[in-house]
This record gives structure tokens, C-alpha cells and sequence, in this order.
């Protein structure tokens, strides 16, 4: 009895119950609110909850926090990122210099910029530097 | 939105007062819903047009950063009311009692 006695009145117990009830539970809550891509609102929202949630709640509450995150967190997160099909802005500079334009369609390579016509033919990419527009063409 | 134990119990807290303003952290405990179920329910009924949200301004508090709050629109009024009122009828929500806060 006395041992259990003098283990919740140790320094050890004490410095326990100060990460468990103080910082911690914001740490742990700062680490969670990452997984929600960046600007995402619940990021502030939840934070901002912690603050009022009595100091006894908060280990129990940010742990719950781990579910909301990952309902909601890792949908945004694949949400917010571009699609498997999306050309990044450094591909599409490396597909612009080899003047290589992507269709719908079948791959149509243009060799030439000068062949390049004002149909309904391949996707073009954009004006590119010194490039001329056919007549006719609004 | 699919009628769930959860929504219902959201939308009865909602509608416990409806022109107040609504916290997340209260609106779970009044609520009884765990914030896993309820900050997904606040997300759809935003979506839908049900609810309009806001932060607080930070000028009327001190030493915390600015809450979020929520607050139900006209739509949201007749929606939950008609969720309520279809919850009322249906066995799956008898122990919950929804026809008190129409």
C-alpha cells in the first residue's frame, strides 16, 4: 500500500500526468492535423476546439481526433492532389520543346511548328515563343 | 444523405437550437456523437447548403485562437425539420424521440 502510495506522489508520476494532461495532447493534435492537406480548415477548426475542451478530456478527445482525421483527412488529401493524368508544369515545359503535341486521340507528333493548323486537330499546349499564327485563324 | 442514428442525433441537437450558434466540440457532447461521425455529418450538411459556418472574431476573445462555428440556413431548417419528422416515424429511431424539437 504504502509502495502504491509513494508511486502517485513520485516526480515520475507527477512529470506523467504534466505530458498526459498538458502538452502532449497538443503535440499529438499538431502531429494528426498534418495528415489534412495544407489550408485545410479542420486544421485550425481542431486545433482551436482543443483549447476549450477541459484539461482532463484532452487526452481522450485527441485521440479520437486520430478517426476524424482519417475519414476525412485522407479523402481531402487525394481530393487536393492532381490526377494520374495531370502533366506537371515541368513535363509539359519538356514536352512543349520537343513541340510535341498530346491528343485525345491516337499520338499525333506536329515535327513542325509551321504545319500546325486552326482545326479541331490535337490539343495544342499553347503559344510558344516565336511561334506564328495561320491566317484565317481568329 | 443517407438517415443515420448519428445525423439524427446531430440534427436534434442542431434543432435544439435553432437560431444559435453551434461549436463542434458541444455539438458532439449534446450531440452524443463522437467527433469521427460528426465533423463528416457538419461537412455534408455545409455541402448541401444546410448549414453556413464562420470563425469567431478574434478582437472579443483572448489567449485562444478563433473557434469555428456553424449556424443552420432557412434550407437547413426545413431539411432537418423534414428529417426529424421522417426520423419521428421510423422504428429505427423510436428510442431517440426527434418529434420534440420540430
Amino acid at each position: 500500500m504504502t509502495d502504491l502510495l509513494d508511486a502517485l506522489v513520485s516526480p515520475w508520476t507527477f512529470l506523467l500526468v504534466l505530458v498526459v494532461f498538458g502538452a502532449a495532447p497538443r503535440l499529438v493534435l499538431r502531429l494528426l492535423v498534418r495528415i489534412y492537406p495544407p489550408g485545410h480548415e479542420r486544421r485550425l477548426e481542431l486545433m482551436a476546439e482543443l483549447a476549450v475542451i477541459p484539461r482532463w478530456e484532452r487526452p481522450l478527445w485527441v485521440v479520437e481526433q486520430l478517426e476524424t482525421a482519417l475519414a476525412e483527412g485522407i479523402p481531402a488529401r487525394r481530393h487536393a492532389r492532381p490526377g494520374p493524368g495531370a502533366i506537371s508544369e515541368g513535363r509539359q515545359q519538356t514536352v512543349r520543346s520537343k513541340s510535341t503535341v498530346i491528343s485525345a486521340g491516337p499520338v499525333h507528333i506536329v515535327r513542325n511548328r509551321e504545319d500546325r493548323q486552326c482545326d479541331d486537330g490535337p490539343v495544342d499546349l499553347g503559344p510558344q515563343p516565336g511561334d506564328r499564327v495561320p491566317a484565317g485563324c481568329g | 444523405m443517407r438517415t443515420t442514428h448519428a445525423l439524427v442525433q446531430v440534427a436534434l441537437a442542431l434543432m435544439s437550437a435553432p437560431a444559435d450558434r453551434h461549436w463542434g466540440y458541444e455539438l458532439g457532447k449534446s450531440a452524443g456523437v463522437r467527433s469521427g461521425a460528426l465533423y463528416p455529418i457538419l461537412r455534408r450538411m455545409l455541402s448541401d447548403g444546410w448549414l453556413s459556418d464562420g470563425w469567431e472574431d478574434p478582437a472579443t476573445i483572448h489567449g485562444r485562437p478563433p473557434r469555428r462555428y456553424y449556424e443552420i440556413t432557412d434550407d437547413g431548417r426545413r431539411e432537418l425539420g423534414a428529417l426529424l419528422a421522417r426520423a419521428e416515424i421510423d422504428p429505427r429511431f423510436r428510442g431517440l424521440n426527434p418529434g420534440w424539437a420540430r
